[in-house]
């Protein structure tokens, strides 16, 4: 049974932006993506620094350094240089809270 | 041996120091801003998409900073180049159309008109605009696409959008940014699934006025089980103040297709060559990557290639001549981020007359990509005392079932090789030439003979003693 | 230079420190003004190609007492150093437990001691050589440190002409390692035509706290004189260390230098080699083994700055777990080093599923005349096809994969016999590390 933690409020979130809250000692980027919460890990797999300071352009994060970019809904690399996908997290809405799930356990 | 002797191609004097007048219809003012880049958005009649991309891609190229390592590039004034010219109204379709003074150009550069016969089909850039353009029948048959970028923008934006900046975002570096926002022509390949090119595709472009930056970028879809061989080649004129080529170039090679793309550049030696080539390959697939480096005052150019499925493969074969006042900075790319991938990288170059010729490479293997295979051979070929050499490769392993090598070396000609020549009744010159071919031949013969405009003119040139 | 401007604590503490070995006042200054360096020379951003792949949290000094406490308790030796060598000190705790030095060494006029005996001793060496040319307290922020805070040390002075030809041994060695920090120095100066061979060994138990060690090794190697040196670092798994090892080589001389890393958690060291006279020759072989989580990572210079230089550089690392190694090899032919032969060769065994690798070689070449500049580097892990032959013989995956590391480690072993015939490193040593790969 997976944890759910909160991650912030929903509107400290708004419709195509990104906020990267920490989670457990992990920076978790969440999205809104028109009004829907997916999380990511809030590293670019190309060169391992932070992607929240990116952008949301429709379901995609984009690293602001290289422009790589990750589709949120499967964390697959959609646009070079990144190749690797990033971790996604479940979400889900409960009243005005985002909570994040960070899996099964500490190990994940 | 003749047609070869490439030695001869050393550009010691551009003898093709001539420019038009410089004659446009049209020009952006000087320097680069958003009015400018709204500018050839409008011009060009383009989607609101591409024009969001452009803008946004002019802001990613003001706040990043010039690259902090390689060649020297405290010379180029962005601010005082012209980002958009354009000479004629419409693209043309075939010779008879083609406005009086670019025909002479041609005629100049001395494209005998039996190799005109040969090419598939030209897209010829002049300043930034396309302005003769033919497509072959059997291609537009195949369903092969061959247009210029702008047309293909306007008449396949779906095609267009779904790819474009996939492979090199307008982030990925200064000048990739700068090419995102300003670029202008270059080519458009679209090749359908199955479908075999014969005839290699190959296009011409060139810089004219002075301070117009040529900012062409070239998109290549090669569908499941397609071949396409891509040959790219230009020359410029000679200008008293420097001129900047930044071009962006993206290849997309689908399930067991195979693309070949080959350069010589011989820009003259005013001109900033910055160029950002990026392939990925897919399952079984195979890119090529063919550059040869002549010319340019300093080039920046690194083929990548990104085997993304197993089976993919990827070849560099590099070749590279400094010389006086030249920096070449060549080099490589393979990333690794399959299983089962292999990758070739060959770079031979030659330093004469105080030129300096550096080889910078990266083989990465991401975790996971088991079976990978690499290897690097570097050959560096010092002329003289005043020439430099350098190798900055660099590998990145993260798995640990691979086989990954790499292997350089620099040196001068063999003393025991020349002596021998010389007994022979050979003298020094024709025996350093001789001996610099046998260096260079691996990588020149997989060069496109068929491609042979601007090197037999070359190797004319230098027979007829007209450079030196 | 303001010395008012060190804090008074700290001056205090060095003073004390100084005052222990009752050193001149000259040496103080000198550790005051290293001090003032060391906080005034920024630390590395991580953006710089060197640190680009290291964590940096291996720099913080938390937890870590850079002042030694007093000294409560001198363990006696257990043995009088190590056998078959000409000569030997053990230090522990930055204290020497005993020093030998044969006889016939000493009619040489050999000086081999600690750096604290030799200030006292012989000064004028001391002064001369200390620092001064081979590697200077702006080298880096943590030499920095290590010139100011530094204890112990070894010191070897070899007079013109003379030679030797059997190795001498220093064993540097810390009672515990963990929240604490060690500067191990090493300075040998070989005069004219004069020869001698030098194994050390750094190591220290295992502990859950952090530690640092911040290592200079200096070597001086004057015209025709030829250097041995044979370092191995085994700190406790949890120490971050950094070493800094350059060699100055004279005209004809001859430098050979074996490196072993095996401890620290992080271990950064930088190993260059000046061959700025004619006819100077350097050899430079490394071997490391890490596993666990170690994060290794080594700068490496052949500098030819003079004609007729050879320089041939082997690295060989086996990596187990999650280990991380990365390689940042530089051979620079300057014009005029006319007629120079240099290369490297790199060759990376990944063992463990989660070993990572970042081999960097860089050759940078101004001069046309060289004989032969090259390098190579490979990665692979063990041959398949190998160990199913050799399972097909009997032995157990494991034993196979074993016998091909040891196959692997073996060619850069023997390069690490500092003479002849003699024991290398030690069986015992060579023992531990293969059973660390296993």
């Amino acid at each position: 049974m997976p944890d759910f933690v909160r991650a912030l409020a929903t509107r400290d979130v708004s419709p195509g932006t990104v906020r990267v809250v920490e989670i457990d000692g992990r920076r978790i980027a969440v999205c809104n993506v028109d009004g829907e919460y997916y999380a990511v890990d809030d590293v670019c797999t190309h060169d391992g620094g932070p992607l929240g300071s990116g952008r949301l352009c429709d379901s995609q994060i984009e690293c602001p350094r290289h422009g790589a970019r990750f589709d949120v809904h499967s964390g697959r690399a959609v646009v070079l240089p990144a190749v690797l996908p990033v971790r996604t997290y479940a979400v889900e809405v409960a009243g005005d809270d985002v909570r994040v799930s960070l899996g099964g356990g500490r190990d994940v | 041996m003749t047609d070869r002797k490439v030695t001869e191609m050393m550009p010691d004097a551009y003898k093709w120091g001539f420019h038009d007048e410089a004659r446009y219809l049209f020009r952006t003012e000087r320097g680069l801003s958003r009015k400018v880049v709204e500018e050839i958005a409008g011009i060009k009649e383009e989607p609101q998409w591409m024009r969001d991309m452009r803008l946004r891609a002019l802001e990613v190229f003001e706040s990043k900073a010039m690259p902090s390592w390689g060649p020297d590039l405290s010379a180029i004034n962005l601010n005082d180049m012209y980002y958009y010219a354009r000479a004629s109204e419409r693209p043309e379709r075939d010779w008879s159309e083609v406005p009086d003074y670019i025909r002479q150009t041609f005629e100049r550069l001395g494209i005998p008109e039996a190799e005109r016969k040969f090419l598939a089909g030209v897209g010829a850039q002049y300043d930034s605009e396309t302005v003769y353009h033919n497509m072959r029948e059997e291609l537009a048959k195949q369903g092969v696409i061959f247009a210029d970028t702008d047309t293909a923008v306007r008449e396949h934006p779906d095609l267009v959008q779904r790819y474009f900046g996939t492979v090199v975002p307008p982030a990925d570096n200064k000048f990739a940014a700068l090419n995102s926002a300003v670029w202008s022509g270059g080519s458009f390949i679209y090749v359908p699934e199955g479908v075999q090119v014969e005839i290699p595709l190959q296009a011409y472009f060139r810089i004219n006025a002075e301070n117009i930056g040529q900012f062409e970028r070239t998109l290549i879809i090669a569908e499941p089980g397609s071949f396409v061989h891509y040959i790219e080649g230009c020359t410029a004129p000679i200008y008293t103040t420097n001129s900047l080529h930044a071009a962006v170039v993206e290849v997309i090679v689908k399930k067991g297709a195979r693309v070949r793309y080959s350069t010589v550049q011989n820009w003259s030696t005013n001109v900033y060559n910055l160029v950002t080539k990026r392939s990925v390959a897919y399952e079984d697939a195979v890119v090529e990557w063919v550059d040869g480096n002549l010319g340019s005052k300093v080039t920046m150019k690194y083929p990548a290639i990104y085997l993304m499925e197993p089976g993919a493969h990827g070849e560099v074969l590099s070749l590279s001549f400094a010389g006086r006042g030249q920096h070449q900075d060549a080099g490589a790319k393979a990333v690794h981020a399959a299983p089962y991938t292999t990758s070739v990288i060959t770079s031979k170059s030659v330093s004469k007359d105080g030129g300096r010729a550096s080889y910078r490479g990266l083989v990465r293997a991401y975790r996971g990509a088991k079976g990978v295979r690499s290897s690097v051979r570097c050959d560096a070929l010092l002329l003289d005392g005043d020439s430099r050499s350098d190798t900055y490769p660099t590998m990145e392993i993260d798995e640990r079932d691979v086989t990954v090598s790499h292997e350089a070396s620099v040196s001068k000609v063999s003393e025991e090789q020349l002596f021998y020549l010389q007994s022979r009744g050979i003298d020094e010159q024709e025996a350093t030439k001789m001996i610099v071919n046998g260096f260079v031949e691996p990588i020149v013969k997989e060069l496109p003979m068929e491609y042979a405009v601007e090197l037999n003119r070359l190797i004319e040139l230098q027979l007829e003693g007209a450079i030196g | 230079m303001m010395l008012d401007s060190v804090s008074l604590r700290k001056r205090q503490a060095i003073e004390e420190l100084s005052a222990r070995y009752d050193e001149p006042i000259w040496l103080l200054q000198h550790r005051l003004k290293s001090w003032r360096l060391y906080e005034d020379i920024l630390p590395p951003s991580g953006k710089e190609e060197e640190w680009r792949r290291t964590d940096l949290s291996a720099l913080s000094l938390e937890g870590v007492r850079l002042f030694p406490g007093p000294v409560t308790h001198v363990p006696a030796p257990r043995r009088n150093g190590r056998d078959g060598y000409a000569g030997a000190i053990v230090q522990r705790d930055g204290v020497t437990l005993s020093r030998r030095l044969a006889s016939d060494l000493e009619r040489q006029g050999i000086v081999f001691s600690d750096l604290h005996s030799v200030a006292r001793e012989y000064p004028d060496l001391f002064r001369t050589y200390f620092m001064t040319e081979a590697v200077q307290p702006i080298a880096w922020k943590f030499v920095a440190l290590h010139a100011a805070l530094w204890r112990g040390g070894v010191f070897l002075h070899v007079p013109a002409g003379a030679q030797t030809t059997v190795p001498l041994h220093a064993g540097v060695g810390l009672s515990r390692s963990g929240g604490i920090a060690v500067f191990p120095h090493t300075l040998i100066v070989a005069e004219e035509g004069s020869s001698v061979t030098l194994v050390e060994e750094h190591a220290s138990p295992d502990d859950d706290r952090p530690g640092l060690s911040s290592g200079v090794v200096e070597i001086l190697v004057r015209d025709g004189a030829t250097v041995r040196y044979i370092g191995v670092q085994d700190w406790g798994k949890n120490v971050n260390s950094f070493a800094t090892i350059r060699a100055v080589l004279g005209a004809e001389s001859q430098l050979e230098l074996g490196l072993v890393g095996s401890g620290s958690r992080v271990a950064k060291d930088t190993v260059e080699a000046i061959l700025g006279a004619p006819g100077a020759n350097a050899k430079i072989v490394g071997l490391f083994l890490a596993g666990g989580e170690q994060h290794m990572s080594y700068a490496t210079l052949q500098d030819h700055r003079a004609a007729n230089t050879t320089s041939d550089l082997l690295f060989k690392s086996v990596l187990n777990d999650s280990a991380h190694l990365v390689w940042n090899g530089l051979t620079r032919i300057r014009k005029g080093a006319a007629e120079s032969d240099a290369n490297q060769s790199n060759r990376n065994l990944l063992l463990g599923e989660n070993a990572r690798v970042a081999p960097i070689p860089v050759l940078e070449i101004e001069a046309h005349d060289v004989t032969r500049c090259s390098h190579g580097a490979t990665v692979s892990s063990v041959d398949e096809e190998q160990v199913y032959y050799m399972m097909s013989r009997g032995l157990t995956r494991q034993d196979a994969t074993q016998a091909i590391v040891d196959g692997f480690l073996r060619q850069g072993l023997e390069c690490l016999t500092p003479v002849r015939g003699h024991d290398g490193i030690g069986r015992a040593l060579e023992r531990r590390l293969l059973a660390k790969v296993a």
